[in-house]
C-alpha cells in the first residue's frame, strides 16, 4: 500500500527536514523518490487544452463551486474552458441579509438583541447554507467559505449574529479582490477583534493572541523552529511586537466597527527580527496611528515571498489536493506565488489561472477530493434537483429547510460560522489524513442516513424528497433497460465512470438480484400503461429506491 | 496439549526463543500462528482512558502553589485564586476550589499528580503542542503517528486484519473526529463513535461488495480508505451495541456536562466487555485569554465551570466503575498542550505557556504527589520550567500498566525515558529479569509439566516465599505446600493445578528476591 513505502522511503522518523519544510500547522509534504506506484503530476500551470466534456465541467463546477444542476453542466460543456471560467468569475450582486423567518424582517443592523441572538445566529446560518445551495455556479460562495476557514471567528466565542454576518459580508466583498486588504480589514473586523482579543490589547498589557495567529495561521505561517521560539518565518519576539503594533482596537456593539483608541496604543518603535530584516514600524500617535501602524505591519508580512506561497498552498488545499510534491512546488505552486506577489496580490487573476491550468485538470487529480460536509450536501442537493422552496414565495419554508441541511452539516462536523478552533478545519491542514478526516465511523454512517432520508426513508422533511421515478425519466434515456438506468444513473452520481465489474454487481446483486434483465423491463412498462397504478408505482420506486440507496453509499459518491 | 490454553499463555516471542515441533517460533515469523501467538500474549484487560483538555489549561490556578502564595498573588493578582478557598493538597500546593471531585480522589488514595510535566523548547502554537503531545515527537521533529498509535501497532501488526479472538476496536475516541494520538505507521488505529445505539442503527444496510481492489492511483486510494470505513463501521457495531448493552450506569452522572456525556459511555463500554484498550474524551474551552475568572470572585468564572465539570466527570466515572466492578482495570490521565503564561494580562485571561501539572488518576494508582510547586522565582521569559517529560509519562503507562517490553516500549516512544513509579505494583515483566542475572532462579525441568524444582541458598531458618506470576504481573499462586530448605537444598514445586503457560517465579528469601522464569505444558 502505497502510505507504507511512503513512509519507509522518507524515514518519517528523521529531523533532518527533508521530509516537511514547514510545521504540521501547514501541509505539504515531499512524497521523495523512489514511489513507484502512483503516478506522478507533471503538468503544472500551463492553459489545459485537452478535452472538455461533461466530466470536465463537473470537475471545475464542484471544485469551485458546488456543483452543478444538469441544465448548467450543459451550459459549461457548450462554453467550453474559456466560457466556463469567465460565467464562473463572473460577477455577482450582492445578495440580500439574511431575515428573521418568523416575521420576515432583517436583523443585521439592529441593536445587539442578547434574547434572540441565538436565534439569529441560527437564521445567519440557514441562510448562508441556502446561499451556497441556491446560487448560480460562480467561485463567489466557495471563496467566501475559504475565507471563513482561513480568517476564523466561531460564533460560539463572538456571541453576536451582527458581527458574524459583518465578517462574512467582508468576506464575500473581498472573496475575489485584494488580499492585502482583506488582512488589513480583517485585523479591524469586530468579530476577529472579539474572537482573538484584539479588543483588549492594550498598552502595557499586550494581548498576542491576535498577533501571534495572524503570523501563524494568516499570513506568512511557520517555517521550521531553528532554535527556541524562533520558527524561520518569524520569532516569538515578532509575536510580541505585532501584538503591540495592533494595541489599542475596539469593537463598537452599536456600529458594528473596529475602532481606534489612541490612549491604549502603545506608541513606542516596534523592532522586528531578521526574519523581517530587522524592520522597526514606527511607533505612532494620534487617531491615524492604528491605521497606519497596521498597514506597515501587513505590508512588511506581505513582502516577504513566503506569505505568497502560503496562501497558495491553502487555495491548493481547498481547490486541488492536500498533497503537494516537489514537483508541484516548483511548477505550481511558486509561479502561482509570483504571480499573485507581481499582481500586487490581487487574488482572482491568480485564481483563474489556476482553475484553467493543465494541472488542475489532469487525470490523477479529478475525484480525489473527499468532499466535505457542505459540498456533500450542496451537490447532492443541486444534481438531484431536490425542491428548495422559493425564498419569495414562502421563506418560512425556505429558512426551514436551510435549517435542517445547516443541522446535517454540523453533524458531519462542519458547521458554519463555528469552526472547530481558530486554525479552521482538520481536514485542510491536519497531517497526514487531511480530507480523510470527514470520514469516520460516526461521519460517514451520518452521510448514508441522510442521503437515505432523501429517499424517503424516514425522511426529515416529507417535502424534501428525490422523484426517484421522474429522475429516471428525464436523465435515463432509456429507463425499460435496467443496464442503461444503472450506467447512466451512475455517470449522472459519479465523475469518473465506474468499473464493468462494478456496473455487472449494481444489475445482478442490487437493482434486480437474482432476477433476469426482462423482468425489469415488464415491470417497467405495465408501469408506463398504467402510471397511476398504484401498486405497479410502488413496486417501481422501491427497486429504483433500492439501487440508489446503494449508489448513494458506494465510496465514489464520498469524491469528487 | 490443548492448543487454545497453550496460546492464550504464550511467552512474548521476543522474550523467550522457543521451541514447538522441534522448529524454533522465529522461523515462523510472518505466519499467522506466529502472529496468534503474539496476539495471545498481548491480551490484556487494562483500559486507559486519555483526557484531551483542549486550549492549555491554566496549571498555575489549577494546582495553586500555597508555598509562594505571596509571589504567586502578586504575578496575577487579578486572577489568583484567594489562599483561603484552595483544597490544600500538603503544605506546598492545593486545589482550585471547583475540583472537589478531585480532592475526594487524592484523599481516597486514587489520584497521582505530576507536577511541571512538559517537554524541553516547549512549542506556544495550540496545533505544533498538540502534534508534539500526541506523537510524542521532540520540539523539532515532526512526526507523522502518534504514541497511542505506534503502542496499538506493535500489538497487532496485522491490524485491519484482526485475528479470531480480539473483535473489538483497539481504540476508541468518543467524539466525531479521530485525533493524530491514534495515527499509526499506516494508518488510524482508532474508531469513533458517539452513541452506540445511533451507531447500531446507521451501519446497517451498507454492503461494501466484493469489488476488485482499486486502482493504484490518488483515486484508486481514496477509494480504499472510504470502503475501509464502512467495513470498520460495520464490523464493530454489534459488538459496541452487545457491550453497551450489557452495562449500565450505576450511578447518576452531572448534567449539561460534556466531558461526563463521554465519559458515560466508556464506563458501559469497559463494564460491558468491550476488550478496546484506550479511549480518548475531551473537554474543550481551555484557551483562557480572557475571561478566565469572574472579576470580583476569582474562584468563580470560565476556568473554574471547567474544572468543576473535569472533577465532577471524573469523579462520577470512578464511582461508576466501582459499582460496575471494574474499577481495577482502569486508570486515566489528563493532558493538555501547554501550561499557560505566569502573569495574567488585561482582560482577566492569561497568555499561552509552558509546563502545566497532569493528573492520573485509578485504583491502581500510585497516590503521589510527584514533583514540586511550580517554581515562581525561576521562570524561563515568564514561564514556568520543566520538571517532568510528558514522555516520561506516557513510557511509564505503557511499561507499568501496559507491561511493554523494552524493544517494543522503545518502538513506541523511540528514545528511553525514565520511568515514573506511576502504578501500584506495576506489571513489570522483564525489569527483574534483565536486571538481576545474578539472582537467577533456573528451574528443571522447564518447560514443565506437573512439577519442577531449583536450588535455593538460604541463610537462615526463615522459610522463603514462593510466588508464580502470569506475564501480565497478576499473581497466580503463592505455593504453601514444599519441603522446607536446609542450605543448597532443592526446592521441589507441584504444579499440576497450574493451567498451561508461561509465568515468572519469584523467591523471597530473608532480604533477597530471586527470579526465573517457567514454562508450564500440560
Amino acid at each position: 500500500m502505497e502510505r507504507r513505502d511512503f513512509f519507509t522511503t522518507l524515514n518519517p522518523l528523521d529531523s533532518s527536514g527533508d521530509e516537511l519544510k514547514s510545521s504540521s500547522g501547514l501541509s505539504f509534504v515531499f512524497s521523495g523518490e523512489g514511489k513507484k506506484d502512483s503516478p506522478r503530476i507533471l503538468s503544472g500551470l500551463e492553459k489545459y487544452t485537452g478535452q472538455w466534456s461533461s466530466l470536465q465541467a463537473r470537475h471545475l463546477l464542484s471544485r469551485a463551486c458546488f456543483g452543478g444542476k444538469p441544465e448548467e453542466i450543459s451550459n459549461l460543456v457548450s462554453n467550453g474552458l474559456d466560457g466556463s471560467i469567465t460565467s464562473i468569475f463572473g460577477d455577482v450582486p450582492n445578495p440580500a441579509p439574511p431575515i428573521d423567518p418568523t416575521n420576515g424582517n432583517s436583523w443585521v443592523s439592529l441593536q445587539y438583541d442578547s434574547m434572540n441572538d441565538y436565534k439569529y445566529s441560527q437564521y445567519l446560518k440557514s441562510w448562508w447554507m441556502g446561499l451556497i445551495i441556491n446560487s448560480n455556479p460562480t467561485i463567489l460562495e466557495k471563496m467566501t467559505l475559504f475565507w471563513h476557514g482561513h480568517f476564523v471567528t466561531e460564533y460560539n466565542t463572538v456571541r453576536d449574529a451582527r458581527y458574524m454576518y459583518s465578517q462574512n459580508e467582508l468576506f464575500r466583498q473581498n472573496a475575489l479582490g485584494n488580499v492585502k486588504t482583506l488582512v488589513k480589514e480583517i485585523s479591524k473586523n469586530p468579530a476577529m477583534l472579539r474572537y482573538l482579543n484584539g479588543n483588549t490589547n492594550v498598552v502595557g498589557k499586550p494581548n498576542e493572541n491576535y498577533g501571534r495567529e495572524l503570523l501563524e495561521l494568516f499570513t506568512i505561517g511557520k517555517g521550521i523552529e531553528i532554535e527556541p521560539g524562533n520558527y524561520t518565518n518569524y520569532t516569538e519576539d515578532d509575536v510580541k511586537a505585532a501584538a503591540k503594533v495592533l494595541t489599542g482596537w475596539q469593537d463598537d456593539k452599536a456600529n458594528i466597527v473596529g475602532i481606534f483608541n489612541q490612549k491604549l496604543h502603545d506608541t513606542n518603535d516596534k523592532k522586528f527580527s531578521s526574519a523581517f530584516n530587522n524592520t522597526v514600524i514606527k511607533g505612532r500617535t494620534g487617531s491615524n496611528a492604528g491605521t497606519d501602524e497596521l498597514n506597515d505591519l501587513v505590508e512588511m508580512i506581505f513582502a516577504q515571498k513566503e506569505t505568497a506561497r502560503f496562501l497558495i498552498r491553502k487555495l491548493y488545499h481547498w481547490y486541488i489536493f492536500y498533497e503537494i510534491d516537489e514537483i508541484t512546488e516548483t511548477n505550481f505552486i511558486e509561479p502561482l506565488a509570483d504571480m499573485l506577489i507581481n499582481g500586487n496580490y490581487e487574488i482572482k487573476p491568480v485564481l483563474e489561472s489556476m482553475l484553467s491550468s493543465a494541472h488542475f485538470f489532469e487525470s490523477n487529480n479529478i475525484s480525489v477530493h473527499i468532499k466535505n460536509p457542505v459540498d456533500f450536501i450542496a451537490q447532492t442537493v443541486r444534481t438531484f434537483g431536490l425542491p428548495v422552496p422559493d425564498i419569495s414565495k414562502d421563506y418560512a419554508a425556505y429558512y426551514t429547510l436551510n435549517q435542517q441541511l445547516m443541522n446535517y452539516s454540523l453533524v458531519f462536523q462542519m458547521n458554519l460560522f463555528d469552526p472547530p478552533d481558530v486554525a479552521g478545519w482538520k481536514a485542510y491542514y491536519q497531517v497526514p489524513d487531511f480530507y480523510q478526516l470527514w470520514l469516520n465511523t460516526v461521519t460517514l454512517p451520518y452521510r448514508n442516513g441522510f442521503t437515505d432520508q432523501l429517499l424517503n426513508i424516514k425522511p426529515f422533511n416529507k417535502s424534501f424528497i428525490i422523484d426517484i421515478i421522474g429522475l429516471v425519466q428525464k436523465r435515463v434515456s432509456d429507463p425499460s433497460d435496467a443496464t442503461i438506468i444503472v450506467t447512466e444513473l451512475a455517470e449522472f452520481m459519479f465523475i469518473l465512470p465506474l468499473t464493468q465489474q462494478e456496473l455487472t454487481y449494481l444489475v445482478d446483486n442490487i437493482f434486480l438480484p437474482g432476477l433476469p434483465l426482462y423482468e425489469w423491463t415488464s415491470e417497467w412498462n405495465k408501469y408506463k400503461q398504467n402510471p397511476n397504478d398504484t401498486k405497479t408505482k410502488s413496486l417501481i420506486i422501491s427497486q429504483l429506491t433500492q439501487l440508489v440507496r446503494f449508489m448513494f453509499r458506494m465510496a465514489e459518491f464520498q469524491l469528487h | 496439549m490443548d492448543r487454545r490454553n497453550f496460546l492464550k499463555g504464550m511467552a512474548p516471542i521476543v522474550a523467550l526463543p522457543f521451541i514447538l515441533d522441534g522448529m524454533k517460533l522465529s522461523a515462523l515469523a510472518g505466519n499467522k500462528f506466529n502472529s496468534e501467538l503474539i496476539q495471545a500474549f498481548n491480551q490484556t484487560d487494562k483500559v486507559l482512558v486519555l483526557i484531551q483538555l483542549n486550549g492549555g489549561n491554566d496549571g498555575l490556578n489549577t494546582v495553586i502553589p500555597i508555598d509562594q502564595y505571596s509571589l504567586y498573588q502578586s504575578l496575577r493578582s487579578n486572577i489568583a485564586i484567594d489562599e483561603n478557598v484552595v483544597l490544600k493538597l500538603n503544605e506546598a500546593m492545593g486545589l482550585h476550589p471547583s475540583m472537589t471531585g478531585f480532592k475526594t480522589l487524592f484523599d481516597s488514595g486514587k489520584m497521582a499528580l505530576i507536577n511541571g510535566v512538559s517537554y524541553p523548547n516547549p512549542n506556544l502554537s495550540h496545533f505544533r503542542a498538540t502534534d508534539i503531545w500526541m506523537t510524542g515527537s521532540d520540539y523539532n521533529q515532526y512526526l507523522r503517528s502518534g504514541i497511542t498509535g505506534r503502542y496499538l501497532d506493535n500489538q497487532f501488526p496485522d491490524y485491519p486484519d484482526i485475528l479470531s479472538d480480539f473483535k473489538d476496536p483497539l481504540a476508541i475516541q468518543m467524539s466525531a473526529t479521530v485525533s493524530l494520538s491514534f495515527q499509526g505507521p499506516t494508518q488510524m488505529m482508532a474508531i469513533a463513535i458517539q452513541d452506540p445505539e445511533t451507531f447500531y442503527q446507521l451501519v446497517n444496510g451498507t454492503s461494501s461488495g466484493t469489488f476488485d481492489a482499486p486502482p493504484d492511483t490518488r483515486f484508486g486510494k481514496q477509494l480504499d480508505y472510504i470502503r475501509q470505513v464502512q467495513v470498520s463501521s460495520q464490523q464493530y457495531s454489534s459488538q459496541i451495541k452487545t457491550a453497551a448493552d450489557k452495562a449500565k450506569n450505576q450511578i447518576t452522572y452531572p448534567t449539561s456536562n460534556k466531558l461526563a456525556d463521554q465519559l458515560k459511555i466508556v464506563a458501559r463500554l469497559i463494564a460491558g466487555g468491550l476488550q478496546t484498550r484506550i479511549y480518548m474524551v475531551n473537554l474543550g474551552g481551555f484557551d483562557t485569554h480572557s475571561s478566565q475568572t469572574g472579576a470580583t470572585d476569582t474562584s468563580k468564572g470560565n476556568h473554574a465551570n471547567l474544572l468543576g465539570a473535569l472533577s465532577d466527570a471524573v469523579k462520577s466515572f470512578m464511582d461508576d466503575l466501582k459499582a460496575l466492578g471494574a474499577e481495577d482495570r482502569v486508570i486515566g490521565m489528563t493532558f493538555s498542550e501547554f501550561g499557560r503564561r505566569v502573569a495574567s494580562n488585561a482582560s482577566l485571561g492569561t497568555d499561552h505557556g509552558t509546563s502545566l501539572p497532569v493528573f492520573v488518576f485509578g485504583s491502581k494508582v500510585n497516590p503521589v504527589i510527584f514533583g514540586n510547586s511550580p517554581n515562581l522565582s525561576d521562570l524561563d521569559k515568564g514561564n514556568l520550567k520543566m520538571q517532568f517529560d510528558f514522555r516520561q509519562l506516557y513510557s511509564s503507562i505503557l511499561r507499568q500498566w501496559f507491561a511493554l517490553d523494552n524493544q517494543s516500549l522503545n518502538d513506541v516512544m523511540l528514545k528511553d525515558y525514565k520511568q515514573i513509579p506511576i502504578i501500584l505494583s506495576p506489571n513489570m515483566v522483564d525489569e527483574q529479569f534483565n536486571n538481576s542475572q545474578t539472582n537467577k532462579i533456573i528451574c528443571y525441568p522447564n518447560p514443565a509439566d506437573t512439577y519442577t524444582a531449583f536450588g535455593l541458598h538460604t541463610g537462615s531458618d526463615s522459610v522463603p516465599q514462593i510466588l508464580l506470576y502470569s506475564e501480565n504481573g497478576n499473581l497466580v499462586k503463592e505455593f504453601s505446600n514444599f519441603n522446607s530448605p536446609s542450605d543448597n537444598s532443592e526446592i521441589r514445586l507441584n504444579l499440576s493445578s497450574v493451567p498451561s503457560g508461561s509465568y515468572m517465579l519469584k523467591v523471597l528469601n530473608g532480604s533477597t528476591v530471586q527470579t526465573g522464569r517457567i514454562n508450564i505444558i500440560h
